[in-house]
């Protein structure tokens, strides 16, 4: 919230431009002694004056809040979302949102109601990026005046993955595991275990019997048949450092997921189950960015 | 401190709003164009006319050295015409090329707003010429068209033309008490800062300080108001309302001129009846000479009596000029001195002994003084003259040929001729010129008195009674004193000759018909108003500003005494219009109220409008969280969407809106 107490004020060029007319325009009417050019300078000198109190009402009253913030990558730019309202009977116009002295964005809030708008800042790390400080600017009605709030710290923030690239390729991961599980496992249909019920798993793999018992869904877990498991484990980098490290399992990650792979992610400490699917990509991305 | 003061991008300019520019600067233009020669006017409209090409058509800016080029030698041509590009009248013809000029280079909101401001500047030099109601009105209808044009450059879409139009007038009307605060507590420093320019004030007319008859066939016309007279109970008749400024006693034959200055003064005179109280609002002539009823008996501060009876202000008068006075219209002055004995017989060496055979006839048959004037004046009425106001031209002696040839002629000749008479018969008498009658205003209950009005008429001395005012003119055309010259001009406009119909005919041949009467009494309200405009906010000065204070309690006002009203209204302004201005208008659009209604009752459902979530988003989301109101959900926030953003906000919708959000029910 814009209060009264955060708001800014300077004359712009435009208003040291008017103000030199406006003199100019008082020492005319002095010299030729004429009341109407008298008049005429007081009104617009008047006019000058009050537009400050309709530029600072331009700003006062106006809301702004941090909207959800999709997650990126690191060296990708992020896309805040923040919501402008205006609750009060009166358009804000011609506004302008600022974010480290840089116009990001200009717009109109119409009387009561809001106004969303992406600010794109990119995003050079990994972990928790913050939502910019912002300030918002108005120079409406006259041009001649200039209205800017304090900086505005908004509570959101953007996750930004580890940036996925890696030197090493997948096919690094992928034979490994190949060499691995020829140890472990000869049958692709092996059933694993049963774990809890997820949305999206196919249905002949629900642990019917159970259900009729009256037990909670339950998936039965099989080793993928025709599909690749893979384990992408920090162990296996031994000679990276740490960001390289992270770098190069985000990019796993991203390639196992599009080739749509079952796969694990152990970092020390952490261990993620072999798994696929959205839900767990985003979590092994999360656990990476904020490793 | 770091303020997080932000950079500006300023905003593009449309094709809209660059035709607000070029509307308002044509309307300021337009404004001047009666007073900049008809070339700089179509130059003007050539540049104006080039940027809406190139806006429009696409068409290139115009180089820097083109611009320089062009810039220069349109500015060499203005010095040329004018012979200067200061003062008022060529410095506005500079303006006025400079505005057109800007168009060329006008790219960025910067030019935008010095277009604009040129024109503030411009409408301000209007007013120096010409600060009549009508001016006025135009100047503050062309002061919020380019306010609005400012506010549209600044805020260029989002918001309706009526918006802005409103917000500029709401600006302008806020600044209203401010202004007028400073109008009247503002010191007004008298005279000017750095001298004014000789063409300040030309073009004022007025009566001239010498006449020759004869040597102008035609008298002026001009309805422009000399002054206008207000009186204090019962206003003179007619034939009392004689308006002395100048008395003419030189000639050398053709011309009359006043006499050389430092006579004694003759100021002293026996007022005899009631006198007569009126003001004077004297429009500006920029001579010294000051109107007064004969004879004046007091004599307003700031002004002096002169010789004559005459009053005189100290300085030439350049600005409308109101004074109160008292005259009495009947008077002796006694005895006059030598010297002016000497001056008021004075005649030309080579005066036509023609005239002076007719004046020793009259004297022959034994009469005084008295029974000489009787004989001129009946001399005039019987030998033919006839009263006109394009007379032919007098060579020559102008008396003699006056009084023996044309015998036509208007109250020049027939005070000039009669003067002649009576100085050859003797008899003391001068020519005193000013204004007769005057027009009653029955919508501001005042008297008008116009250029048309000038008039000439003879004064005499008579042992018994002093200075007496005898009006030949009255004897050959008794309707231009008692009907006034606008009536003596539409008799003669008919062919009527004067002095011959009796006033019941008069009357009826000078009744108007019903859409002259008309016009005629729309022209005096017109008047009335534009004196009212004249007198409360023209004609406000430093001595009514004194007034002001002192009626507010300040015995002997300063400038301190001025600086401590001026702020202390400015701070009693400043608190008013922040708390109306500032004021918290929660007062929600009634159709977001409604929907806001509607999310609230979502809300049972589980499903919550998100801050940032526009309506079709929300809807999106609700229906599928709740396929089974689907239907209405989609069907409500479309009529919302529609009202709010498709414009489609009329009062059936709005009420078809509300009875579905009310009637919507979670069961």
């Amino acid at each position: 919230m814009l209060g009264r107490h955060k708001l800014y004020m300077l004359p712009t060029r435009l208003g040291m431009i008017l103000s030199v007319v406006l003199f100019a325009m008082l020492l005319a009417s002095v010299n030729y002694n004429n009341s109407l050019a008298f008049l005429f300078t007081f009104l617009l000198s008047a006019m000058a004056f009050v537009s400050m109190l309709y530029t600072h009402r331009n700003l006062a009253g106006l809301e702004l809040q941090a909207g959800p913030c999709e997650p990126v990558f690191a060296g990708e730019l992020a896309h805040f979302t923040v919501v402008l309202t205006n609750n009060s009977a009166l358009p804000k116009v011609a506004l302008r949102l600022h974010h480290r002295g840089k116009e990001v964005v200009r717009c109109d809030v119409q009387a009561g109601t809001s106004q969303s708008a992406m600010v794109p800042v990119p995003a050079s790390q990994r972990g928790r990026l913050k939502i910019p400080e912002m300030v918002f600017s108005s120079d409406f009605p006259l041009g001649i005046f200039f209205s800017w709030s304090k900086k505005l710290k908004l509570d959101q923030h953007c996750l930004v993955y580890p940036r996925p690239i890696g030197e090493l390729p997948f096919s690094f991961v992928l034979n490994r595991q190949r060499y691995q599980d020829r140890g472990t496992r000869t049958e692709g249909d092996d059933f694993l275990g049963l774990r809890a019920y997820r949305p999206g798993d196919p249905p002949r793999h629900i642990h019917w019997k159970a259900v009729a018992r009256g037990q909670v869904l339950l998936t039965k877990e099989f080793g993928g048949a025709g599909q690749d498991t893979v384990n992408l484990d920090w162990d296996l980098l031994g000679d990276m450092d740490k960001e390289a490290r992270l770098s190069q399992l985000c990019r796993w990650v991203v390639d196992a997921h599009n080739a749509d792979l079952h796969y694990s992610l152990h970092l020390p400490g952490i261990n993620l189950p072999v798994d696929h699917g959205d839900t767990h990509q985003r979590r092994c991305l999360n656990r990476l960015a904020l490793y | 401190m770091d303020f997080g003061l932000p950079t500006l991008d300023p905003p593009r300019l449309d094709h809209r709003t660059r035709n607000g520019f070029l509307f308002v600067a044509a309307l300021v233009a337009g404004g001047h164009s009666m007073r900049i020669p008809l070339w700089l006017v179509l130059i003007v409209a050539v540049l104006f006319v080039w940027h809406y090409l190139i806006t429009h058509h696409a068409w290139k800016l115009p180089g820097k050295m083109t611009r320089l080029g062009i810039t220069l030698v349109l500015t060499l041509v203005t010095l040329k015409y004018y012979g200067t590009l200061f003062g008022r009248d060529a410095g506005m013809g500079f303006l006025v090329l400079l505005l057109g000029l800007k168009f060329l280079e006008f790219r960025t909101t910067r030019d935008g707003a010095v277009i604009i401001f040129l024109c503030y500047f411009l409408m301000l030099g209007g007013f120096l010429f010409d600060q009549s109601l009508w001016v006025s009105v135009y100047m503050v209808i062309v002061a919020w068209l380019a306010t609005t044009v400012l506010i549209q450059m600044v805020a260029p879409s989002g918001q309706s033309n009526r918006y802005r139009l409103k917000l500029s007038g709401q600006l302008l009307i806020s600044a209203l008490p401010l202004a007028l605060l400073l109008f009247l507590f503002f010191p007004r420093i008298q005279g000017n800062l750095w001298g004014l320019p000789s063409d300040a004030y030309s073009g004022l007319m007025g009566l001239s300080d010498s006449m020759s008859p004869g040597s102008i066939s035609n008298l002026s016309s001009s309805d422009e108001v000399a002054f206008r007279v207000e009186f204090e109970g019962q206003p003179p008749p007619p034939k009392q309302r004689y308006w002395r400024a100048i008395v003419l006693s030189k000639t050398d034959g053709k011309t009359w001129s006043q006499a050389d200055r430092g006579g004694p003064v003759e100021h002293r005179f026996r007022p005899m009846g009631t006198p007569v109280f009126y003001t004077i609002t004297l429009e500006p002539h920029n001579k010294r000479w000051l109107f007064a009823l004969d004879l004046p008996a007091s004599q307003p501060e700031g002004t002096q009596l002169e010789p004559g009876y005459v009053l005189r202000a100290k300085d030439n008068v350049v600005q409308r000029y109101r004074y109160s006075l008292q005259s009495y219209p009947w008077y002796h002055t006694g005895k006059l001195s030598r010297k002016q004995r000497e001056l008021n017989l004075e005649l030309p060496k080579d005066f036509s002994p023609r005239v002076k055979n007719l004046v020793a006839a009259w004297r022959a048959n034994n009469l005084n003084d008295q029974g000489i004037i009787r004989s001129a004046l009946d001399y005039y009425r019987d030998k033919g003259f006839t009263y006109t106001l394009s007379p032919p031209l007098l060579r020559g002696d102008p008396v003699e040929q006056f009084l023996f040839e044309s015998r036509r002629g208007y109250c020049e000749h027939y005070a000039s001729s009669f003067v002649s008479l009576m100085r050859a018969a003797g008899i003391p008498s001068r020519v005193v010129t000013g204004y007769q009658g005057g027009e009653h205003n029955d919508a501001g209950n005042y008297y008008i008195v116009t250029q048309a009005d000038a008039h000439a008429w003879a004064e005499v001395w008579l042992r018994q009674r002093g200075w007496v005012r005898v009006d030949p003119t009255a004897v050959v055309a008794p309707e231009r004193i008692e009907y006034g010259i606008d009536a003596v001009r539409r008799l003669l406009g008919r062919g009527t000759l004067l002095g011959q119909l009796d006033a019941p005919a008069l009357l009826r041949a000078l009744k108007l018909n019903i859409p002259a009467q008309v016009w005629r009494n729309m022209g005096l309200y017109w008047d009335a108003m534009n004196n009212a405009w004249h007198h409360w906010v023209l004609d406000f000065n430093q001595q009514r500003q004194l007034k002001l204070m002192q009626w507010l309690g300040f015995r002997n006002p300063t400038w301190a005494d001025l600086a401590v009203v001026l702020i202390g209204g400015f701070m009693l302004f400043a608190l008013v219009v922040t708390t109306i201005i500032l004021r918290r208008r929660q007062g929600t659009d009634p159709v977001v109220k409604i929907y806001n209604r509607f999310c609230k009752k979502l809300v049972r459902t589980n499903i919550r409008r998100l801050p940032w979530e526009g309506p079709q988003d929300f809807c999106n989301r609700a229906i599928i969280a709740q396929p089974g109101l689907g239907k209405d959900i989609q069907s409500i926030i479309n009529q919302y969407i529609d009202i709010r953003y498709r414009g489609e906000n009329d009062k059936t919708r709005i009420n078809r809106f509300k009875k579905r959000v009310y009637n919507f029910r979670i069961d």
